[in-house]
Formats: C-alpha cells, sequence, structure tokens
C-alpha cells in the first residue's frame, strides 16, 4: 500500500503551490495599490494648479494695490507647471525633482504671503466667492496630504507583507526584492525642527 | 490613539464573534435533531414491552430512549441525519439572506435623502465642504468616493449604505452639517467612509441573514402547531407533533436571542474598528472625538424622526433609540478611547 505515502506527498506539493501563488498574487496586488496611491498623488497636485487661477481672479477685484503679491502667486504657479510636466517626462530624474520641490516650495511661499495679504481685506474675505475658494484652497491642501498619506499607508503595508514570514521567503524570488520607498518631507529636516517665525 | 492596536483588537474580536454565530449554528440543529430523535423513538419504544411487565414510568421510558439514541447505528444515523437537514435548512436561508439587495441609493432615498453632486451650483458651502470631505478621505482610505446624500432632519446624525463599493453611500443629516465645524465633520464622515472600506454593511446584512436562518425555526413550529391543531390523525400522533412544535419554538427563540445579542456585539465592535479608522484616515482623533463630545454634552436628539429607521439602526453614526440589544457602545467609551485614556489591549488579552 504504497499509495497513501504518494497522495499525500502530492497533496502537501499542491497546498504549497497554491500558497505561494497566493503569496505572489498578494504581492502584485499590494504592489498595483501602491503605485496607483502613487498616480494620485501626481492628480491632487494638478488640481491645485488648476484652482490657482481661479483665485487669483476673484482676488483682483478686491486688491488692486497687490499687483505684486497676485503677480508672485501666477509666476509661480506656471513654475510649477513646468516643473511639473518635465518631471512627468523623466521621472525619478535627480535634476528635475530637486527643481520640482524648489518650484514647490516657491509656490507654496507665494501663497503664504498671499493668505497673509487677504487678512488685509475684509471684503474680499467675507465675499461668498472668496469663502468658496478658500474652502475649495483647504479641501486642495488636504487632498495633496491624505494622498500622500494614503500612499504611505499602503507602502507601508506592502513592505509589511513583504517582510513577513513566510511571504520573505519568495519575495526576492517573485520580482519583489526591496521595500517599496515612503515619501520623505518636501522640506529638510532642518525646517521642520526650526520653530515657524511669526512677524507682527 | 494608536489605531492600528485598537483595529486588530476589533478585528480579532469580530473573528471570535464569527466562530460564535458558526457554534450557535452548530448548537441549534443538534438541539433539533435530538428532540426529533427522542420524539421518534419515545412514540415507538412502549411497543417493545410484554404486556405482563408493569409498564415503565416516563423516566424510566425517557432514560431508555437517549441510550437506544446514543448506543445503536440506526439511533445515531437519525440523530445526525436531522442535525444535518436542520443545518442544511437553516444554512440555505441564510444564504438566501446574504443575497438580499442592499442598495445605499435606495435606503437614502428612503430616508428622504438628497443626492450631492459635484458642480452643482445650488449647493450650499456646508454642503460642498462635506463632499469635498468625502473626495479628500477617499484618497486617504484608497477607496473610491462613495456617494453622499444629505438628509432632511435636524438631528445630529450619519449613516453609510450599500453592500458594496458600486452600491456604497454616505448620508448627513442636515443637523450635522450646521452643527460640526470642518474638523468634526471630516471625523464623523471618515468613520463612515470607514464603514464602507471595512466592509461592515456587508458583515451587518449577513449577520441579520444569520438571524433570519434561526427565525425559519418559529415558521416550522407555528406550521406544525396548526397542522397538529387542525389536522386529521391519532390523538397520540397529533400530541407528538404538538410536543415536537413546542420545543422547535423554544430552541428558535433561544437562538435567536442569542443571534440578536452577537449581532449587538458584532456592530459594536465594527463601532470601535470604524473609529480607529477614522483616525488612520484623519490622523486627527480629536475630530472625531470632538463630535461625539458634541452629542454627549449638548443633549442634541440623534433620534431619526422616520419611522424605520430602528431597522437601520446598526447603521447610523449614534444610537437612533436606546434598547438592551445597543447596537453602539456608550459614547464616553468611545471617547475615552480615541483620547487614550484607558488600555484597553490588557483588558482583551
Amino acid at each position: 500500500m504504497e499509495l497513501l505515502p504518494v497522495a499525500l506527498i502530492i497533496g502537501l506539493l499542491l497546498i504549497m503551490v497554491i500558497y505561494s501563488v497566493s503569496i505572489y498574487n498578494k504581492l502584485v496586488s499590494y504592489r498595483t495599490q501602491y503605485e496607483n496611491a502613487f498616480a494620485q498623488i501626481d492628480v491632487q497636485l494638478k488640481r491645485r494648479l488648476d484652482l490657482i487661477p481661479n483665485l487669483v481672479e476673484v482676488a483682483r477685484k478686491y486688491m488692486e494695490h497687490e499687483k505684486e503679491t497676485l503677480l508672485a502667486v501666477t509666476r509661480a504657479r506656471s513654475e510649477m507647471a513646468t516643473a511639473l510636466e518635465e518631471a512627468q517626462r523623466a521621472p525619478g530624474n535627480a535634476d528635475v525633482m530637486k527643481k520640482l520641490a524648489a518650484a514647490e516650495g516657491t509656490l507654496q511661499s507665494a501663497m503664504a504671503g498671499f493668505n497673509l495679504r487677504v487678512e488685509a481685506y475684509p471684503d474680499l474675505k467675507a465675499s461668498e466667492n472668496m469663502k468658496q475658494l478658500s474652502e475649495e484652497l483647504v479641501s486642495t491642501e488636504n487632498r495633496v496630504a491624505y494622498a500622500r498619506q494614503g500612499y504611505n499607508d499602503l507602502v507601508q503595508k506592502y513592505n509589511e507583507y513583504r517582510r513577513s514570514f513566510p511571504p520573505v521567503l519568495f519575495a526576492s524570488m517573485f520580482g519583489h526584492p526591496e521595500d517599496a520607498t515612503l515619501l520623505e518631507f518636501a522640506e529638510s529636516r532642518e525646517t521642520l525642527n526650526e520653530a515657524p517665525q511669526v512677524n507682527f | 490613539m494608536d489605531f492600528r492596536e485598537h483595529q486588530d483588537l476589533a478585528r480579532r474580536i469580530s473573528r471570535r464573534i464569527w466562530v460564535a454565530y458558526f457554534l450557535l449554528l452548530l448548537l441549534t440543529a443538534a438541539a433539533i435533531s435530538l428532540v426529533i430523535s427522542v420524539l421518534l423513538f419515545f412514540g415507538t419504544s412502549g411497543s417493545g414491552v410484554s404486556a405482563t411487565a408493569p409498564p415503565p414510568g416516563l423516566w424510566q421510558t425517557t432514560v431508555e430512549t437517549f441510550r437506544y439514541i446514543f448506543t445503536s447505528p440506526e439511533g445515531l444515523m437519525v440523530l445526525i441525519g436531522v442535525g444535518l437537514i436542520a443545518v442544511l435548512i437553516m444554512g440555505v436561508s441564510t444564504v438566501v439572506g446574504f443575497f438580499r439587495n442592499s442598495n445605499g441609493h435606495d435606503v437614502a432615498r428612503h430616508f428622504g435623502g438628497r443626492l450631492i453632486s459635484a458642480g452643482d451650483p445650488s449647493l450650499s458651502l456646508k454642503e460642498q465642504q462635506a463632499l469635498n470631505i468625502v473626495d479628500e478621505l477617499s484618497l486617504a482610505a484608497n477607496h473610491p468616493p462613495p456617494a453622499l446624500y444629505v438628509l432632511p432632519e435636524p438631528a445630529i446624525n450619519a449613516f453609510a449604505a450599500g453592500r458594496d463599493r458600486e452600491h456604497a453611500v454616505v448620508a448627513v443629516t442636515e443637523g450635522a452639517l450646521s452643527h460640526f465645524d470642518r474638523d468634526q465633520l471630516a471625523g464623523v464622515i471618515a468613520h463612515e467612509l470607514a464603514h464602507v472600506a471595512n466592509e461592515d454593511i456587508k458583515i451587518n446584512i449577513r449577520l441579520a441573514a444569520f438571524v433570519m436562518g434561526f427565525t425559519v425555526l418559529f415558521f416550522a413550529a407555528r406550521m406544525l402547531f396548526r397542522s397538529a391543531l387542525y389536522g386529521r390523525g391519532n390523538p397520540r400522533a397529533k400530541l407528538v407533533i404538538l410536543v415536537f412544535a413546542i420545543a422547535l419554538a423554544l430552541i428558535g427563540s433561544i437562538s435567536v436571542l442569542s443571534g440578536r445579542i452577537l449581532q449587538a456585539m458584532m456592530s459594536r465592535q465594527r463601532e470601535y474598528l470604524a473609529d480607529a479608522s477614522a483616525v488612520q484616515f484623519t490622523r486627527h482623533p480629536k475630530g472625531i472625538a470632538s463630535a461625539l463630545r458634541v452629542i454627549r454634552d449638548g443633549g442634541r436628539p440623534t433620534d431619526i424622526q422616520h419611522p424605520e429607521a430602528a431597522e437601520h439602526s446598526h447603521a447610523f453614526l449614534f444610537k437612533v433609540n436606546n434598547s438592551i440589544f445597543d447596537t453602539h457602545p456608550p459614547l464616553e467609551e468611545r471617547i475615552q478611547r480615541l483620547e487614550n485614556r484607558r488600555d484597553y489591549a490588557a483588558q482583551a488579552a
């Protein structure tokens, strides 16, 4: 009766094959998920760019004496748009990425300056258009932040699964040799550690 | 709040509740098969006794019957066979319940909800804000944004409905829109979105189906009862059927009751899970915590006036009304968890 051990071995092998297929599929699925989440960040960044012309348009009526501020915002926006386009053509290129980070920084400071100036125009602040736009601005910033956070959560899920046992035994063999990278802050560590400056 | 720890805890307890459901199903089936076997053999055992011997007492016959059922092969066959049939019947009615259609849009419209869609120029600022929040948090949840409805109710409440991604909706009352600031509203919507993302609605449908599987016993009992009362046949057989119907109703009521309690337990765990997931999405425990506190301190009514609200109570953010079978944990407990004021991992170990 040698049939029993043979059947057992075949059964065991079958279970192992099915199990490793499920590991393979899970790794692929998790990678696709975080890649898709990364694309979302791009979408949200573009959405932010599209919003700025509207904002400037509304503000222009009230802020006639702030042409400089508005111009700075418009200029920073178009700079950012160019940088984003270049980054899409050559993703991962260090120079291009640096340019993109710099453009984002310029845009952010221009927006901060603009928000500060809005405080001086109560009419503008109280206008229905501006209320809607500032809601849109808050939402857009949240979207960018949440898209990054969502991406990082999925990267964490992928890395956690990849490093767990038993998937860790198969990961390299199935083409997942490395952890996916978490998004870092655009700002450098030093700037984050600095206390925010408030001028009166 | 360490949301991952709380999520793991709630998921672990949820799994235990599923096991309890399965055990309940088996136990009920076993009880039914035992009753049927006892009655079957009770009815026939008297005939074998010789006329000269004194008639055996009730207790003695019962013991004999049990011995026969558990020692003879045919007795065991009947027991197992009937048990399997009982599991099958309850299983089938459960499966039928699984496929009950649950379209979130229908539920929301049922409560008089109004669909809020992007680009509608008549939207108020608050409605636009709620719509934005749904879109933002969907990015955080890595989930396609569900449809948003506003319910014309002055009470503060919200719910999620719909069995899958395509049919999922999130609904908030006008009261919630006007009383919550942006952070609180984001906490509330994140909680509802978590119900969708964690597939809690599907779980609720399944549990309701399980309980429905148990109520099938009542229908069977009623049918038997009627046939025994009004049907023709010998009185002895009628008596046996009557006893069986009563036993069935008893087993049914115990299992439905246990099922309801398990259902409420599961619902409370899914609330904790949704609170923890809301923190995962917003990374801002204060938002949902302060929304819960508004309800606790302000004494604002959360009662939905709609007559059929109770049927959907599990889906709402807050209790629709108070009962022993509470679908929601106490607010104080939820706030304490969100604000990290007690150690719950130790409690569950």
